[in-house]
């Protein structure tokens, strides 16, 4: 485990789960089994040959979120090329493992999914909704929160959704600026816990 | 006389945009306002609205007003309508018709980032004294809205 994740680890025991992560803060490490896979996923371990790591909570029965879906695969399967990994959270309680697998393999998901069975990491991010995103850049600080896109003027319309919030961090990020938009209100269905 | 515009709306749903939101709320002064948000696709908010109309039905005359605001697009108004009125809500009920979604949250709480259902409580002075990000839960809004009268 990185020098960082203990320090955010002993952080996070006390900051609970009142609000969200800020941009600026170390992203709190997980250790959780890929829903289709079981194999274990880290975003500790993922940076460690990744430039950056985008952690998503998504859900199986949120229609914003669902909106989504083919707009996390495209970003994914774009950046992955650039070396960024994604990883979707499901905390939500009111949809078990076995769903969050086969919503994965319904919608053919090219990153992995894990299930946060109690909220845990949720908390520990202070995520709030779904569809809701922290980009956690390579030295494992918060660089980009909020929505995926369309942060102006949300829609619950798959053929009007957009990846330009988190595309364009994406992109500040892996060319060496700072993210000039780092903080997007994310707009969803609130994760059930 | 009416305006083109108001002979055009026959509807039950407001517009309503960062900028008239908060004069609807400050309008209210001097009573109690629940401000609750909502989605015809979101299904926690349709499962808290009835306990929501009937705690502003229940304390209406003690001077608190329920305000809806449904987050649906436009192409969703009928059904969002169509779903007040079987909840039998026939007053202060508004769409978003916001132009930037920041602002119009920002607007209302900025500690808000925009989960549904949200609902915001102010007393009568105008000033934000509880937030739900989430279902309400009726016990607890019961009791804020007593405090506050």
């Amino acid at each position: 485990m990185h020098r960082w994740n203990r320090m955010v680890w002993v952080a996070m025991l006390w900051v609970g789960c009142a609000s969200a992560l800020d941009v600026g803060t170390q992203a709190p490490d997980f250790s959780l089994p890929d829903v289709r896979t079981g194999g274990t996923v880290s975003p500790a371990d993922l940076l460690e040959d990744h430039q950056a790591v985008v952690v998503v909570f998504i859900a199986t029965g949120c229609p914003y979120s669902n909106a989504f879906n083919h707009v996390m695969s495209d970003l994914a399967r774009k950046y992955s090329a650039k070396n960024v990994a994604f990883v979707g959270v499901n905390s939500n309680r009111t949809e078990p493992a076995d769903a969050v697998r086969r919503h994965a393999e319904e919608n053919d998901f090219p990153f992995a999914v894990v299930k946060d069975e109690g909220n845990v990491v949720a908390d520990r991010y202070g995520a709030q909704v779904t569809p809701e995103v922290f980009l956690v850049a390579k030295n494992g600080e918060i660089v980009y929160h909020g929505a995926l896109g369309n942060s102006r003027q949300p829609t619950t319309r798959a053929e009007e959704v957009n990846g330009e919030e988190l595309g364009g961090a994406l992109e500040d990020l892996l060319s060496g600026r700072p993210v000039a938009v780092p903080r997007t209100k994310a707009f969803g269905c609130t994760i059930k816990r | 006389m009416l305006t083109p515009a108001l002979l055009l709306w026959a509807g039950l749903l407001h517009p309503v945009d960062e900028v008239t939101l908060p004069k609807i709320i400050a309008e209210q002064r001097g009573r109690v306002v629940v401000v609750n948000f909502w989605a015809t696709w979101c299904g926690p908010c349709r499962e808290e609205f009835p306990e929501l109309v009937d705690l502003g039905r229940k304390y209406m005359d003690r001077g608190v007003v329920l305000i809806t605001v449904s987050m649906d697009e436009p192409q969703d108004e009928e059904a969002a309508e169509a779903f007040l009125e079987a909840q039998g809500v026939d007053d202060f009920a508004y769409i978003r018709a916001f132009l930037d979604f920041e602002r119009f949250v920002n607007a209302v709480d900025p500690e808000w980032i925009g989960v549904l259902p949200a609902t915001f409580v102010f007393d009568r002075e105008g000033r934000l004294r509880f937030r739900h990000y989430g279902e309400a839960g009726r016990t607890e809004l019961e009791t804020e809205i007593q405090e506050l009268l």
